[in-house]
């Protein structure tokens, strides 16, 4: 009898703990997140920038499905950028599915998985409808790629894992308080980033259409003015002026076009240094200068069999106009750069070049950086490493005069 | 007002879009003959057009195209005649002579708001060919090519001394500078030069010459199949890309192989005599004086699992 009691205390101090578990922590995790659930079809076209490749042109469907955060303004960045959504993505397309029934484009390119994380910045502060700009950089499987003997005509893709990016302008109509309404129109990049040749890419426009719902009623956005006003009296108008100095290095295997080794990777040592000026609390510009060893160049370079180069004779100096734009911890740069001509090495890749890096600041002055050189949408290396900032606040002439003054002293 | 603009955004776009459904093609039609202003000795194709190239007759005097295609894209087919300088030296004299090139272009845009099926094929009717340039995603036919001795148009070679037996016989010259075609290229002539230089395209070559030189550059990737051209004198072969070289000849055959294609040969019905130089470098070489030519068979798409297969077998032999 008394374990019978004893029974039935115990059962009711369960059921309280696990009511309290339940309902005594209510967190509101999925309308806390704001989170968002999305699906899109796509109808897409190839955008072969090599002739060879046109004999794939064709229509194709694709599909999507979404998850992202509408953000609210938890960061100050995000009410910057009229709160973007952060989220991640994935791709399905299957290429040779295509609406002129041309088997061949399925058989030499296959079909596509991707999952890339994404941020989809609004153009417009609208609440109801948006212009917004997707911009998603991720991982993508091709079922099908080059083969020089099986596949030689898909020499876009040099190996099953590549590289997916998606730029991307949408249109966002809200129907319901939870519902919305997404049309888009964007440009779908898949590639190695020339780890394995042949690496010309392949890139596909797409049109679609989809529906957005919001897992829980949406929470309202931070304002704005949530942050205090800067008055020259009390904000004393400071620049940072930046130095970067960093190192990357890639890689790179040549063996199915070139022959050798399949797993030898020739190594790019990139050694790259910017001074940076911040114009904008999100913005900076300024100059590069960086010196780039690709050692897989030796190989590559027309005529190899007739000129001898050293190998520090391969080194290129290369210039770079640089933009950089930050939120928070994460960065973009973008440059656009030539490369200057250097122990009279032929420049067989055009002396233009552009290169877009991501960098994740890890302390005030260590980030690690994630980078893809390019020349003219045709990807030349893929290189990561680690750098250093020096920092140094400076302030113009002018603004000198005014600072920390308190007001009244004008 | 902001329904107003979306209304109006809606409309707009929807116009844009279905203004799309005009960008068609147009009914397949053939054309009445355009006749060229001026003779050529070089022909040029490029763009996605299907060529057809003949030898004039009474009916098609040289010069004759016949295009058939869709009745939208015809004022887009180019058919131009482009002067080619020549140059040749002899002895320290430097000579030159004006060819004439007949360029075949598709010069239609926005291709991707129209069907993708669609017809355009090119009859083009010829006296004199030395030179077939191949830039090119269509398909390529064409009778027997008989070369032409374009040497005799140097006047600096008009000296009996300098004769040689190059000067007093037939070339033809075939170069593939990109694309992904098929060509397809009958000839008999004395000398067959072939330089593939970029793409995927497959070229097969067939017919009877005396010399054949075949160069496969570090960008060709498509196969060279020059299992029905029988070379009497020599055929040189070199083998800088990724792709399949098939070639063949009575007497002899130099070849090397500097990447990770494949250089075949067969032996035709008498015993030859085979030189290799330079290094294989990841390559493959098949010494193997009793191919059978049953394992050889005319390369296509559909066929070529079944040819791989035959190539796995010779190679594993002891």
């Amino acid at each position: 009898m008394k374990i019978l009691k004893a029974h039935r205390v115990l059962l009711l101090v369960l059921l309280m703990v696990g009511s309290i578990r339940v309902w005594g922590q209510d967190y509101p995790w999925l309308s806390h997140n704001n989170l968002m659930v999305e699906a899109r079809g796509h109808v897409g076209v190839f955008w072969h920038h090599h002739f060879e490749m046109q004999r794939f042109n064709a229509r194709y469907p694709a599909f999507e499905a979404s998850i992202y955060q509408s953000t609210y303004g938890k960061n100050d960045w995000e009410s910057d950028f009229f709160y973007p959504y952060m989220g991640v993505t994935f791709y399905y397309a299957n290429f040779g599915f295509n609406f002129e029934n041309h088997p061949e484009v399925g058989d030499a390119l296959g079909s596509v998985f991707a999952l890339y994380p994404f941020i989809n910045y609004p153009l417009n502060p609208g609440e109801n409808s948006q212009l917004t700009f997707k911009l998603g950089v991720g991982l993508g499987y091709l079922t099908k790629r080059f083969h020089n003997f099986d596949n030689y005509y898909n020499f876009s893709i040099g190996s099953h894992l590549n590289a997916a990016v998606n730029l991307s302008f949408e249109y966002r109509q809200r129907f319901t308080p939870r519902l919305m309404g997404v049309a888009s129109f964007g440009l779908t990049h898949f590639s190695n980033g020339s780890t394995k040749l042949p690496n010309y890419g392949l890139n596909t426009f797409s049109a679609a259409l989809g529906l957005a719902y919001y897992l829980r009623d949406p929470r309202i956005n931070q304002a704005i003015t949530r942050r205090p006003e800067y008055k020259p009296f009390e904000f004393d108008n400071k620049h940072w002026l930046s130095l970067d100095v960093n190192y990357g290095i890639g890689f790179k295997n040549v063996s199915q076009t070139l022959g050798g080794d399949s797993t030898h990777f020739y190594r790019v040592h990139d050694l790259s240094t910017y001074l940076l000026a911040q114009f904008t609390p999100h913005s900076r510009a300024g100059v590069g200068l960086s010196l780039v060893l690709d050692l897989s160049d030796d190989k590559t370079m027309p005529g190899r069999d007739t000129i001898f180069f050293e190998t520090y004779q391969l080194t290129r100096l290369n210039f770079n106009l640089c933009y950089v734009l930050t939120m928070e911890r994460l960065s973009y740069y973008f440059e656009f750069g030539w490369h200057l001509k250097y122990n009279h090495i032929p420049l067989f890749k055009g002396n233009i070049y552009q290169k877009v890096t991501a960098r994740y600041q890890l302390s005030d002055n260590i980030y690690a950086h994630l980078g893809l050189m390019t020349h003219f949408g045709r990807a030349d290396y893929l290189c990561f490493g680690l750098g250093y900032r020096f920092n140094q606040k400076y302030y113009f002439n002018h603004e000198k005069s005014t600072k920390h003054r308190p007001p009244g002293l004008h | 007002m902001k329904r107003a603009l979306n209304i109006v955004l809606l409309v707009c776009t929807s116009v844009v879009l279905g203004s799309c459904n005009k960008f068609s093609n147009g009914d397949t039609t053939t054309f009445p003959p355009r006749q060229l202003d001026a003779p050529f000795q070089i022909i040029e194709m490029r763009d996605d057009i299907d060529v057809v190239l003949k030898h004039s007759d009474a009916a098609n005097p040289a010069g004759t195209v016949i295009i058939t295609t869709g009745e939208n894209l015809i004022d887009g087919i180019s058919t131009e005649i482009e002067p080619v300088t020549s140059f040749t030296t002899h002895n320290g004299i430097t000579d030159s002579i004006i060819f004439n090139k007949l360029v075949l272009r598709n010069n239609n845009t926005l291709g991707f708001l129209r069907p993708y099926d669609y017809t355009l094929e090119m009859t083009v009717y010829y006296d004199t060919l030395f030179e077939l340039i191949f830039n090119s995603n269509g398909v390529v036919t064409t009778d027997t090519l008989r070369g032409y001795n374009h040497w005799t148009n140097f006047s600096s070679l008009n000296d009996t001394a300098l004769i040689t037996v190059d000067s007093l016989t037939a070339n033809l010259l075939i170069e593939i500078q990109g694309g992904s075609g098929n060509f397809t290229v009958l000839t008999n002539c004395f000398r067959l030069m072939t330089h593939y230089q970029h793409g995927t395209s497959d070229l097969t070559i067939s017919g009877k010459v005396v010399r054949a030189e075949t160069n496969g550059d570090y960008d060709s990737h498509g196969i060279i199949d020059g299992f029905d051209l029988e070379a009497s004198s020599y055929h040189l072969v070199n083998g800088y890309g990724t792709n399949i070289i098939i070639a063949k000849a009575f007497n002899q055959i130099i070849a090397r192989n500097e990447n990770i294609g494949h250089i075949y040969y067969v032996r035709y019905s008498k015993p030859g005599k085979v030189i290799h130089w330079g290094h294989f470098e990841n390559g493959h070489w098949i010494e193997n004086d009793t191919v059978d030519t049953l394992y050889w068979c005319p390369l296509s798409v559909t066929k070529r699992g079944a040819y791989m297969d035959s190539i796995t077998s010779i190679r594993s032999r002891p």
